[in-house]
């Protein structure tokens, strides 16, 4: 088990979704938890993959529309 | 070095300015990288801590680290590298001809990160995180 701490987070939202926050909170806290959680990893994920994977150039034939 | 995301020469639709109905190739490379790290993400949420640990320390070994020294980003690093070797992730031209036919099959799955690639452009500032 990885060690723990507390967080405390002061986040600025919609107010029903405010409410909708702390409702799921009360009833369900590790929800939260797990939320975070899956978005961290996305995040991280997607960030190493920038950094290390190469995408090769696109060889699509159709010529790309122009703006102006 | 990783791909470049913003100022692709090929772009020749520039940033902030795809044609409409037809995103940029900046915007496919963005958004097909986010695909894959959703992919791979899944994977990585799906495995027990215990399973984590192990690609880890197995990760760490073979690049000479110790995990106990790693931070969250270095154990994301290794953990990435590890999954990309099993998780069979779509060659980029296929994905983007599929995003092109069916953009509305993939747009659920995508958190806006790539949006953020594409602002910042080349320089992750997060490339080197700890």
């Amino acid at each position: 088990m990885p060690d723990t701490r507390a967080v405390e987070l002061i986040l600025e939202l919609p107010a029903d979704v405010a409410d909708s926050v702390e409702e799921v909170t009360l009833r369900d806290p590790d929800y939260l938890r797990r939320l975070i959680k899956v978005g961290l990893a996305r995040r991280a994920v997607f960030h190493e993959l920038r950094r290390s994977l190469t995408v090769p150039p696109s060889t699509d034939p159709r010529p790309a529309e122009r703006t102006a | 070095m990783g791909p470049r995301l913003a100022h692709d020469p090929e772009d020749r639709n520039g940033i902030g300015r795809p044609a409409p109905g037809r995103p940029s190739e900046g915007e496919l490379r963005a958004k097909y990288l986010e695909y894959c790290s959703a992919r791979l993400s899944e994977v990585f949420l799906s495995l027990s801590d215990e399973q984590t640990y192990r690609i880890l320390e197995e990760a760490a070994g073979e690049a000479g680290e110790d995990v106990a020294s790693l931070g969250f980003q270095s154990k994301m690093r290794l953990v990435t590298g590890r999954l990309r070797e099993i998780v069979p992730l779509p060659e980029f031209e296929s994905w983007a001809d599929e995003y092109r036919r069916h953009p509305e099959r993939f747009e659920p799955m995508l958190l806006g990160l790539w949006q953020d690639a594409m602002e910042s452009g080349d320089d992750d500032p997060e490339a080197e995180g700890e």
